[in-house]
């Protein structure tokens, strides 16, 4: 058996460099320039020449090893650049969606950037539901500021859906055809629409370029238009000097005594590596994080439950004028907060997410046509593909315990035990849902669409992992306090969307920043 | 007899239209499909098949996907795979086989009006709730 090698110490190792991990350690080696910080990493690097975007084949290869569903790249038998371990979701609604590499999800996310909305802190004050926050969106908004500084967002401030936002740094993603109908479809029903929050640049900035529509935002950048914590947080954290380490998978946080004393884990050659550490940071997501403090025997009876998607469904609605198609990112144009807040007549709690989005590459169009083949599927791509416009509905999750991620009896090959997530939609959730798709419907039809197509549930976009490690102040509820410090072992930290206690109805990411911000500025103000 | 059978199955799959080629003429490289085909085409009564019309073949199709829907979606997969990224496939649809990048695409016309449209947004006031 090879012996394991210890290191020298550091006052703080950090575990994953994606959204979480990479602001925390950019901003904790801005705000304590004397600790030493290590940032250990699953997977590598990735170069934007060898993204799809640059091939022909580039939409089977979004199909198979540039999917962005882990387990359908590991199918597809391909050497993939995003070190991947197995997710057992069979029994998941949602199928979970991430990215295990430099820059995490960021590489293969949307970029999507809303807010979460002040009343998404407050649920049980306001709605007698769930859980509040431990903070305000306003004691957030200085971090959610900063935030947008680093990934350098394209927008229309004015938006009267939130409160007032400092002017965006660039000019808002266009709405092109697309985008245009959507907005003369709102305006016909008199409801909210507003052009999205993007970190896309829409203008060149510095080494990156300005969106060219190119279309495949979610297998990577190839201009690197659309932010990624590997061009923005981590260069910055490098230069800070922190030590960022690929390759390196982490095994178990080593824990004495209810104190973490470090982490072991596996380097790039294979070698096993015992890396002491005063503080221990984690942020592997919803389903990395979980299943590492679970496995490294954090006792916390929530660690791991509480699991939160955003339950996603949609309408296609088909158009006899041409609209963009694939063409621009996928997480455009412009979205709707008509029905965000809490409506009592509505038989549900809290709201929903409108948002238009561009249309599929015309392979994964046809391919999910049922049946795909035959002169009929044919006809209908014939007559769809660049006439159709999908609105996607987000209902606003809510915790349930028995929704959950846990480990499996089997090792994997990563040296950690197999995780599973089991996860039932809510009926919560279905009635949400189901709102959400009339009013689509509704705004499809205003806005020209001659028939439409709803899809009750989207399996596949099971992108935001959320609450497995909830803030509280109760350890029996709840996994950390409000500094995301582990009731069981004060000195974990956890710098992820697992920490959140409700999920709004918005993409996470956002948020995810601004919060590991916060985190490491408690942290650097304690070590100064 | 496989190859005319392998090339009957993708014309099933893909029969093409007035302008759509059929799978066979759409220039695909059938050899990279023959294995992925192979354990469905396996599943087949090639004299049957190839006799069938139009009609018959994709009952006889969908019998076979019933039976071994693994054999006939990897088939198809690889069948859409090589079809929809053909160039004179993607002509057909407007859309160019050069891959995304460097060249991007444009997204044409003005938002103008569209953007003047959100003064009605703004005139209904602050929609959050504190």
């Amino acid at each position: 058996m090879a012996k394991e090698i210890r290191l020298q110490p550091v006052d703080v190792v950090v575990v994953g460099a994606g959204l979480g991990g990479a602001a925390f350690c950019a901003r904790l080696s801005e705000r304590a320039p004397r600790l030493r910080i290590a940032c250990l990493e699953r997977g590598g690097w990735f170069q934007r020449a060898d993204l799809p975007a640059h091939r022909r084949d580039w939409q089977e290869l979004m199909m198979s090893s540039w999917a962005t569903s882990p387990n359908l790249r590991q199918r597809s038998g391909a050497s993939a650049r995003s070190a991947d371990y197995a997710i057992d979701d069979s029994q998941s609604a949602f199928k979970p969606l991430m990215w295990s590499g430099m820059g995490g999800s960021t590489v293969n996310w949307a970029a999507h950037f809303p807010r979460l909305h002040p009343s998404d802190f407050r649920l049980r004050t306001q709605d007698g539901i769930a859980e509040d926050w431990p903070f305000s969106y306003f004691d957030l908004e200085p971090y959610y500021d900063l935030n947008d500084e680093a990934f350098g967002v394209a927008g229309l401030a004015g938006d009267p859906a939130y409160p007032p936002k400092k002017s965006r740094r660039m000019k808002p993603l266009p709405l092109g055809r697309l985008g245009r109908r959507a907005a003369a479809g709102f305006d016909r029903l008199g409801w909210h629409w507003w052009p999205v929050d993007a970190a896309i640049n829409t203008v060149a900035d510095g080494a990156r370029g300005a969106c060219n529509h190119c279309g495949p935002c979610q297998q990577g950048c190839a201009n690197g238009a659309k932010s990624s914590t590997d061009i923005t947080y981590l260069p910055r954290a490098t230069r800070n000097g922190v030590d960022l380490r690929p390759h390196c998978v982490v095994r178990e946080v080593v824990i004495e005594a209810g104190r973490a004393t470090g982490v072991r884990y596996v380097d790039a050659s294979g070698a096993e590596m015992l890396q002491p550490a005063s503080v221990v940071v984690v942020a592997g997501n919803g389903v990395g994080t979980a299943r590492l403090l679970l496995a490294s025997g954090v006792a916390s009876p929530a660690l791991g439950r509480n699991l939160m998607f955003h339950p996603a469904a949609y309408v296609r609605g088909m158009f006899k004028d041409e609209l963009d198609g694939p063409v621009g990112p996928i997480g455009c144009a412009l979205y709707s907060h008509e029905f965000y807040e809490t409506d009592p007549a509505r038989g549900f709690k809290r709201g929903v997410h409108l948002q238009v989005t561009r249309e599929n590459p015309l392979l994964m169009q046809a391919a999910r046509l049922e049946p795909a083949w035959g002169g009929e599927a044919q006809r209908r791509l014939r007559e769809e593909f660049r006439h159709s416009m999908a609105v996607l509905v987000l209902a606003e999750d809510l915790p349930e315990v028995h929704n959950r991620v846990v480990l499996a009896d089997r090792m994997e090959g990563d040296g950690l035990p197999g995780v599973r997530v089991e996860y039932r939609l809510s009926e919560h959730s279905r009635r949400s849902l189901d709102f959400g798709l009339d009013r689509a419907e509704e705004m499809l039809r205003a806005a020209g669409a001659y028939r439409v197509v709803r899809v009750p549930l989207a399996p596949l976009a099971g992108w935001h992992l959320l609450g497995t490690a909830r803030m509280g102040s109760d350890p029996g509820s709840s996994v950390t306090d409000a500094q995301g410090r582990c009731h069981a072992a004060p000195n974990i930290i956890v710098a992820d969307g697992s920490l959140f206690p409700t999920v709004g109805a918005v993409n996470p990411g956002s948020t995810i920043g601004a919060l590991a911000l916060k985190l490491a500025d408690d942290l650097a103000r304690e070590a100064a | 007899m496989s190859d005319a059978l392998l090339m009957a199955v993708l014309d099933a799959l893909l029969p093409g239209d007035a302008t759509l080629p059929p799978a066979s003429r759409a220039g695909l490289d059938v050899a990279k499909l023959a294995a992925p085909a192979q354990p469905l085409l396996a599943r087949i009564d090639a004299r049957a098949f190839l006799a069938a019309d139009a009609a018959g073949r994709s009952d006889l199709l969908r019998a076979v996907a019933q039976s071994d829907p693994v054999a006939f979606r990897e088939c198809l997969d690889r069948a859409l795979a090589a079809y929809y990224q053909a160039p004179t496939v993607l002509a057909v649809f407007g859309w160019r086989s050069e891959p995304p990048m460097p060249q991007g695409h444009e997204l044409i016309g003005d938002d103008g009006p569209a953007l003047a449209l959100l003064d009605t947004v703004r005139d209904r006031g602050p929609l959050w709730r504190r």
